[in-house]
């Protein structure tokens, strides 16, 4: 517990101690160190400690020495409580969960493991709880905006110093991100923003020089924050990217270092985002615009004008509503009317039937016409209100659709939001790479759906990461080839019609188509004779393809093709598409084109086995009908044989006897082309798209739910999972795992599996130092468990694990591995051809024997992520 | 946001360790005393066939009869389809998913509205006997209703880890009532 909040008040009681001994110091300076004494001891939770803060406050302000002697008291007590406590405290009172001690005596060592036990349980309390979740987004966005304000305050002051008042409000901003970091269980961030804290106070008492280098310093650690605080999900994970921060921060400017000496901080430490470079490119972080607005978390904020116009719609509702009712009331006395007149009518024929005398004609007329009076006035009364409840319905239609409008708009967010968080990524990219580059971002207040932007935040990750990396050359080799040393990354949205054009492009290297052909001719992708005649346009659209990326080549391209069609497939999933353009030399540039929301959909519906089905009609080519009985293929209206998909059998419906031609729906998904059959095809509807709920996430076959207009829950299939059924992947290949490449780690999330503790810890580090966002399991299930719950790109996994196993685990998960494309590699001590073998059958991209070194892992996580 | 209002925000301090039923005993819910550790549990009593199964009343929301139900291919074995539950889609437990499959559950059947961790799931309920304090047997430590019938009492959190999972449900019931 060496990071936890005890050393946050520690250093705070011996920074307020520091005030008070300084007999040159102010009262206001002294009163805000006390502050921030007691607000450090407010975060611990613990009510002794607060107790005993405050008695001391007290103390000060009626005796200061007496006051400070306690405070000094304290400060050593704590001191010495603080130290032991790693080897005995937490071990303690780790065993008695279910009972909280309270300490009677009133002395604050004896307070201390009640502390140290509190917080270890809070630890362990939030891990899985929905209301820390909750906590933990508001928490982000409001440190992302704190941090992007902090970086908008250092980066405006090109020339010199920031003057008090803004040092003021960076001290604000970090205190306040310290208490909120502490409250939501994120103590190293809490104490990294506590160093942060302290560093701007160095600086504003002049006890640290301000530099340009210091400032760069600063902005970096608040990016390396932000990217921390966006993918922490529990005190573990933003302690890993913390540790090398903290170290970095505590050397701030602490030497009263000048420039130079103080771009030399040591980095002892390699912090996970890997920021060992200290010459950064300054002008970067100048050109960098303030950006205070957007959302990075699954909370929404809503313009109130938004809701108001939604509230408006309410109230047109409850007017329809009783508009309608009326209505109805008047229909019903209507209905009366006609009742007594049917009454009258009975009653009549009743009494002739009685009598038992013939009746005559003209009482016959006479009765008719009565009732024919009656009729004659009731008619144009009901068609006058049919007439109106046809108004009504059309007004009532119109409020409907203003209310999905506003509804839609609530759910819009500018993609201003989505940009903010591309600029840390790439200024890590970027240093990774000791390559000099610059965002321009264009068109950040264009709107759309915000589930769709939050599923765009990795593809646009990705085609970043792809043009720092491929695209833009080194400093040098740009000055040689006459461009500037820095490269430009420029990322636009616009709206066209009725979608949202995203473009992500650079000024970089370009893509030779003619290298591209030569790739595909040694990968027998292509026959030469392919190769000759592929147009330049359809043989770039081809980086697409998974799988694209070179073997074992080093040069430019490769790699190209990493993540790209995953790219392709989160934007295809979506409904919209993707291209790229290049001019080799001048650079390149992807379009992604997508819907402005996801949540209607127009879809093509149809039956099977009494049940209907959907399947987004963006995919639909056409419709037609085959005989029977059905053969691995149907007919497009060309003639040609696409592959056919048996929803019948898929499904486990059996084939409706009556059934003389079968209907197909021709589908195109990615490029590729298939038929689905079905009992009947009902046609087009525009559905409102619903998620199917988390136990049925992981069935790669529906891409989720929507509800008929009578309340059934109907299932929408999703195209990918035809098209995988339609076009089985070859089977993936054991690669050559030894090369040396100047390709970063790409930071991403990788699933580790062993039942050694010692063993997961060790990979988790040496994963951890290189970037990788790690995630651990102690076996199968709970590895499979976490399969479900997110994504990877890559597994590594054991194979010999007491319950479920290596090989059970990858049998199981050998569909996901298909499907998600993730990479497998396997870590075993039993290296043996036998389990080499079956490893590769069941997906895995590589073998390594136990045990494993920190190179040979990565570079195998590597290969096998370029062979994507 | 002020740290005050942070804190407001926090679980309370008596909160349980692992994920706590959804009404379990929070300060709001005062009318909810579901005794943690002790042998005292609130719950519904619901049987199918010959078996009484109990859930906590913290984990239930509510309790419903199934609307129109859709089967779902290649879902796991413990779903018996989805419903329309207020325009949302909910996923039908049934603690019966062996690995044959399961008979289709229908409109008009009881269900428990269930939800851990902000995931709802209907449960199949069959007939709903009772709602009760039951007392475990302080010898055996079996759970028995007020006919003094073994009844097993079902972790929702377990459930859905191993309906997710694929794994068998009933047998894990069975076990822990076993122990």
């Amino acid at each position: 517990m060496k990071n936890s909040l005890l050393d946050i008040v520690l250093t705070q009681a011996r920074h307020a101690l520091g005030a008070l001994r300084q007999e040159s110091g102010n009262d206001a300076e002294r009163e805000r160190q006390l502050d921030d004494l007691f607000g450090a001891a407010q975060l611990v939770g613990d009510e002794e400690l607060e107790r005993n803060v405050r008695s001391i406050a007290e103390k000060i302000t009626a005796h200061r020495d007496e006051g400070v002697l306690a405070l000094e008291q304290f400060v050593e007590t704590l001191g010495a409580q603080l130290r032991p406590e790693e080897d005995t405290a937490v071990e303690e009172f780790a065993e008695d969960a279910p009972t909280i001690s309270k300490p009677n005596s009133p002395t604050i060592g004896d307070s201390s493991p009640t502390r140290v036990h509190r917080t270890a349980r809070r630890n362990k309390s939030s891990f899985d709880t929905g209301e820390h979740l909750t906590l933990l987004n508001i928490f982000r966005e409001e440190a992302r905006e704190g941090l992007e304000r902090i970086t908008a305050i250092l980066i405006a002051n090109t020339g010199g110093k920031p003057d008090d008042d803004q040092l003021n409000e960076l001290m604000r901003l970090t205190h306040g991100l310290k208490g909120a970091a502490g409250t939501v269980d994120l103590p190293q961030i809490a104490s990294l923003a506590h160093e942060f804290e302290s560093a701007i106070e160095r600086i504003r008492t002049g006890q640290s020089q301000w530099s340009n280098s210091v400032r760069d310093d600063l902005v970096e650690i608040a990016d390396g924050m932000h990217l921390s605080i966006a993918s922490a999900s529990g005190p573990d994970q933003a302690a890993a990217g913390v540790e090398g921060l903290r170290e970095r921060l505590a050397g701030i400017g602490k030497a009263k270092a000048d420039d130079a000496a103080s771009s030399e901080i040591p980095t002892d430490e390699v912090p996970p985002l890997q920021i060992t470079e200290t010459h950064k490119d300054q002008s970067y972080a100048e050109r960098r615009r303030p950006d205070r607005r957007g959302v990075d978390s699954p909370m929404l904020r809503v313009d109130p004008g938004r809701i108001d116009r939604l509230m408006n719609c309410v109230g047109e509702l409850v007017f329809d509503r009783s508009r309608i009712e009326k209505r109805a009331s008047k229909l019903a006395s209507e209905l009366s009317l006609i009742r007594e007149a049917m009454d009258t009518l009975n009653s009549q024929r009743a009494g002739w039937v009685e009598s038992g005398a013939p009746v005559r004609v003209d009482q016959l007329g006479s009765a008719l016409a009565e009732i024919e009076g009656r009729l004659a006035t009731i008619m144009p009364a009901l068609e006058e209100e049919l007439g109106r409840l046809g108004d009504d319905t059309s007004l009532l239609k119109r409020t409907e659709f203003a209310l999905q409008d506003g509804l839609t708009a609530v759910r819009m967010q500018s993609v201003r939001s989505l940009f903010s968080r591309l600029t840390p990524q790439l200024r890590a990219m970027a240093r990774q790479t000791n390559k000099q580059v610059r965002l321009v971002t264009a068109g950040g207040e264009t709107e759309f759906d915000k589930t769709v932007a939050d599923q765009l935040v990795d593809p646009l990750i990705q085609l970043l990461r792809n043009a720092v990396v491929h695209g833009i050359e080194s400093p040098s080799h740009r000055e040689a080839n006459g461009k500037s040393a820095e490269g430009r990354i420029m990322v636009t949205a616009r709206h066209e019609s009725n979608v949202v054009v995203i473009e992500v492009s650079d000024d970089g290297a370009g893509i030779r188509t003619d290298d591209l052909r030569k790739r595909f001719v040694q990968d027998g992708r292509w026959s030469t004779e392919q190769a000759r005649q592929a147009s330049d346009e359809r043989t770039l659209q081809m980086i697409f393809d998974a799988g694209t990326s070179s073997r074992s080549t080093t040069d430019q391209l490769a790699g190209r093709g990493v993540g790209l069609s995953t790219v392709r497939q989160t934007v295809t999933r979506l409904g919209g598409e993707v291209l790229v353009s290049s001019q080799p030399g001048l650079g390149t540039r992807f379009t992604m084109r997508l819907p402005l929301t996801t949540a209607v959909a127009n879809a093509m519906l149809f039956k099977i086995g009494g049940h209907v089905f959907a399947i987004s009609n963006v995919h639909v080519l056409d419709q037609s009908e085959i005989a029977l009985p059905l053969r691995e293929t149907a007919p497009d209206a060309q003639g040609r044989d696409l592959p056919l998909v048996p929803l019948h059998e898929l499904l486990g419906f059996p084939m409706p006897a009556n059934l003389r031609r079968c209907p197909v729906v021709l589908l195109e998904f990615m490029g590729k082309r298939l038929a689905i059959s079905c009992d009947r095809i009902i046609g087009a509807r525009e559905i409102v798209i619903k998620n199917l709920g988390p136990m049925l996430a992981g069935i790669p076959l529906y891409a989720g739910g929507t509800i008929s207009p009578s309340g059934k829950v109907q299932l929408i299939l999703d195209p990918a999972a035809l098209v995988n059924l339609a076009y089985p992947g070859p089977p993936v290949k054991l690669t050559d795992i030894r090369q040396d490449s100047a390709e970063p780690p790409v930071a991403r999330r990788i699933l580790v599996v062993d039942d050694s503790k010692a063993i997961r810890e060790a990979m988790r580090h040496m994963l951890l130092k290189a970037g990788y966002e790690v995630v651990t399991a102690s076996d199968g299930a709970s590895a499979w468990q976490s399969l479900q719950e997110q994504g990877y790109s890559a597994m590594v996994t054991d194979l010999e694990m007491p319950g479920e196993d290596g090989f059970t685990l990858l049998t199981r998960a050998s569909k996901y591995i298909r499907q998600t494309q993730m990479r497998v590699l396997v870590i075993s001590s039993k290296d043996t051809a036998e389990n080499r073998k079956r490893a590769e059958s069941l997906g895995a991209s590589d073998f390594l024997a136990k045990p494993v070194r920190q190179q040979l892992l990565i570079d195998a996580l590597r290969a096998a992520q370029r062979n994507t | 946001m002020s740290l005050a209002a942070w804190q407001s925000l926090l679980p309370p301090a008596n909160a349980s360790i692992r994920r706590t039923p959804a009404l379990a005993p929070s300060k709001q819910t005062g009318t909810v005393s579901l005794a943690v550790g002790k042998k005292m549990k609130n719950v519904i009593v619901f049987s199918i066939g010959s078996t009484a199964y109990a859930v906590e009343l913290g984990w239930i929301r509510e309790v419903f009869t199934l609307a129109h139900v859709t089967p779902v291919p290649h879902a796991p074995t413990a779903i018996a389809g989805v419903v329309n539950f207020r325009g949302s889609i909910l996923s039908i437990l049934d603690i019966r998913g062996l690995s044959s499959r399961l008979a289709q559950a229908s409109k008009g059947e009881s269900a428990l509205l269930l939800e851990v961790d902000r995931c709802q799931v209907a449960l199949r309920a069959g007939t709903i006997d009772e709602v009760s304090s039951l007392l475990a047997d302080s010898r055996t430590g079996a759970l028995l209703d007020s006919r003094h019938r073994p009844v097993v009492l079902l972790d929702p959190p377990e459930l859905f880890d191993a309906a997710m999972n694929n794994r068998s449900l009933a047998l894990q019931a069975v076990a822990s009532h076993e122990e």
